[in-house]
């Protein structure tokens, strides 16, 4: 079927702690259409997604939350840990009526989705993990700024003024937070106990995901297989986004 | 074109051998993503480890270009693979030797099933992909005989002709859609295994009309397509000057070129009757040149034969404009700006 993209909406919902806003399709899918969940990354929001959101809109039932704590959703402080941001999302898919998803993440997002894969894996159909993070090979602040410094002149523009509004709906302190957390974490240790279907997608120029970081996630996955993008940077849901459907869509049977 | 050949994903059918076989390893020299596509999956396995051991990445899917199903599977693959098609060369081609009245039926249609409607079939398999990005460039490898006739290959050239006319016709379709290019590359004689691939039922072994160009040559064609796309680019100056002829001296030239093609396009050595690689692949070949460029010893005087020809065309071609605007008729229209494919434009020049 073709891919083009359907308008969204935005949607706020009482959870346990404040309210969580989240994008998902203007016009009703079909109620037995399959559910996608896009996770976001470190300190962005679901603005971001929009892209992604609005093709696989034409395709399923899709949601982009902002996880508590970042873009309009309620801010929790201190900020919340990987295993209560995973809670958090479990909680939100409860509010509305989803008992289990597609999920699809993008780097921070990535984490996230693994810690709730242990902790909830009743809820999950497939994975895509989009660019995950973080490569222990280069598991410090200033290595991440670079490998992040590099890949921005790769995405399109837009996205820097896009995350600039983001992080300042975070506030400093929590995007300061929120990166110590990221680097802390042990994607690897999870990744061996994933049973669900998961699929890697790399941009081939993706500074912050190495091919062997990305051939290393697929390996430890016990189901993992990997899809490389040509051209693409580590933003494929953002600039590249009919890219990434289009791979995705097989996979997610979409 | 915004992307680079190095982020761009290339679909090129009928690459196990000749201009397909080149422009693959040269798409590849520059570090792009290769599709290729033959009938033999083997050969094309073999292809697609060479393109990656030059620095691209490679993906082989067989299929036969005659059956839409399969190309559309091969443009669905290569989505679902990479994501993204940026160009696509319909390239793959048979040729078949014979009289129109004396070739049997079924190797007729065939060589049109191959070249016009795989043409098609490849078009339409990926314009989908290409509406939806937004973006593609769509690259046809017709020949020089799309634009000039030539004998005993009535098939092919029709099949040729066919290419050039579809291109045309899907450029202005694509109007409305400014990224996406259609181009049409037509080739001289080229060395490829074309010659051994031939059906062949003239009785006589076949040989390429000298001069012979590279392969490589039309896969830097091809590649400066992908970068700087534009409607029609002719490879082999032999080819310039044969199709010019024929916009001068259309008559003259298909008397001529007659001649030429009987005495210079056959060895003088029998040759069975053969259906060549229409119906299926032949293992023997899977290599980019033909071996014609080497073969010295065989038509030396064909390129000067050429040559000599188009200048004795051209010398005619302007004495009868020349007298054809002396006529007494011709002195209304003098002072007014001649139409575009007058004679009498084109000789002026």
């Amino acid at each position: 079927m073709h891919i083009q993209p359907m308008p969204l909406r935005s949607e706020w919902t009482r959870v346990p702690g404040g309210t969580m806003h989240s994008r998902t399709n203007l016009y009703s899918p079909p109620p037995d259409a399959p559910v996608v969940v896009l996770v976001h990354g470190m300190v962005i929001s679901s603005s971001y997604m929009v892209p992604t959101a609005q093709r696989l809109a034409s395709l399923c039932r899709v949601y982009a939350p902002d996880l508590p704590g970042y873009g309009q959703s309620y801010k929790p402080w201190p900020i919340l840990l990987l295993p209560q941001l995973a809670s958090a999302l479990a909680a939100w898919m409860d509010a509305i009526g989803v008992s289990r998803a597609h999920l699809v993440g993008n780097s921070f997002g990535c984490q996230i989705i693994a810690e709730f894969a242990l902790l909830h894996p009743d809820r999950i159909d497939r994975i895509v993990l989009q660019g995950p993070t973080v490569d222990p090979e280069a598991r410090t602040l200033a290595q991440q700024l670079f490998r992040l410094w590099r890949n921005r002149r790769l995405e399109l523009r837009s996205l820097g003024r896009l995350s600039i509004k983001d992080y300042r709906a975070a506030g400093l302190r929590r995007a300061w937070e929120t990166m110590k957390l990221a680097l802390a974490d042990k994607i690897e240790v999870k990744l061996p106990h994933i049973q669900a279907s998961t699929l890697i997608v790399r941009g081939a120029k993706d500074p912050l995901v190495p091919q062997r970081w990305a051939e290393e996630v697929t390996r430890l996955l016990p189901k993992g297989q990997l899809i490389v993008i040509p051209g693409c940077p580590h933003t494929a849901n953002y600039s590249a986004p009919l890219e990434f459907v289009r791979v995705m869509k097989p996979f997610l049977q979409l | 074109m915004a992307r680079s050949i190095a982020n761009s994903v290339i679909v090129i059918t009928g690459a196990s051998t000749g201009i397909g076989r080149a422009a693959a390893l040269q798409f590849a020299r520059e570090k792009a993503t290769v599709v290729v596509n033959g009938r033999r999956e083997q050969v094309l396995r073999k292809l697609a480890e060479e393109c990656e051991r030059l620095g691209g990445r490679a993906l082989a899917i067989p299929a036969d270009v005659t059956d839409q199903e399969a190309l559309k599977s091969v443009a669905r693959q290569a989505i679902e693979t990479f994501g993204r098609i940026d160009v696509w060369v319909n390239n793959a081609a048979v040729t078949l030797f014979a009289r129109v009245e004396e070739a049997p039926y079924e190797a007729y249609r065939r060589v049109i099933e191959t070249n016009l409607l795989g043409n098609i079939h490849g078009a339409r398999a990926v314009l989908p992909y290409f509406r939806e990005q937004g973006s593609g460039t769509l690259i046809n490898v017709s020949s020089v005989v799309g634009k000039i006739a030539s004998p005993y290959v009535s098939a092919y050239t029709t099949s040729k002709f066919g290419i050039v006319g579809f291109s045309k016709s899907l450029r202005m379709e694509l109007q409305d859609a400014p990224g996406i290019h259609v181009c049409t590359v037509l080739p001289a004689s080229i060395d490829t295994p074309l010659f051994q691939h031939a059906a062949n039922y003239m009785g006589r072994a076949i040989k390429p009309l000298e001069p012979v160009y590279s392969a490589e040559q039309v896969a830097n064609a091809i590649v400066h397509l992908a970068r700087h796309p534009r409607r029609e680019m002719m490879v082999g100056n032999a080819g310039r000057m044969e199709a010019f002829m024929h916009t001068v001296a259309p008559g003259l030239m298909e008397w001529m070129f007659a001649r030429q093609v009987s005495k210079d396009h056959f060895q003088d050595r029998p040759a069975p009757e053969s259906e060549g690689n229409l119906f299926k692949p032949m293992e023997e070949y899977e290599t980019v040149s033909g071996g014609w460029r080497t073969r010295q010893s065989n038509g030396k005087f064909s390129g000067r034969t050429i040559i000599g020809t188009v200048a004795l065309g051209i010398a005619v071609g302007w004495l009868i404009a020349r007298s054809s605007s002396k006529q007494p008729g011709a002195p209304g229209r003098a002072g007014l700006h001649p139409l575009p494919g007058q004679p009498t434009r084109l000789s002026s020049r």
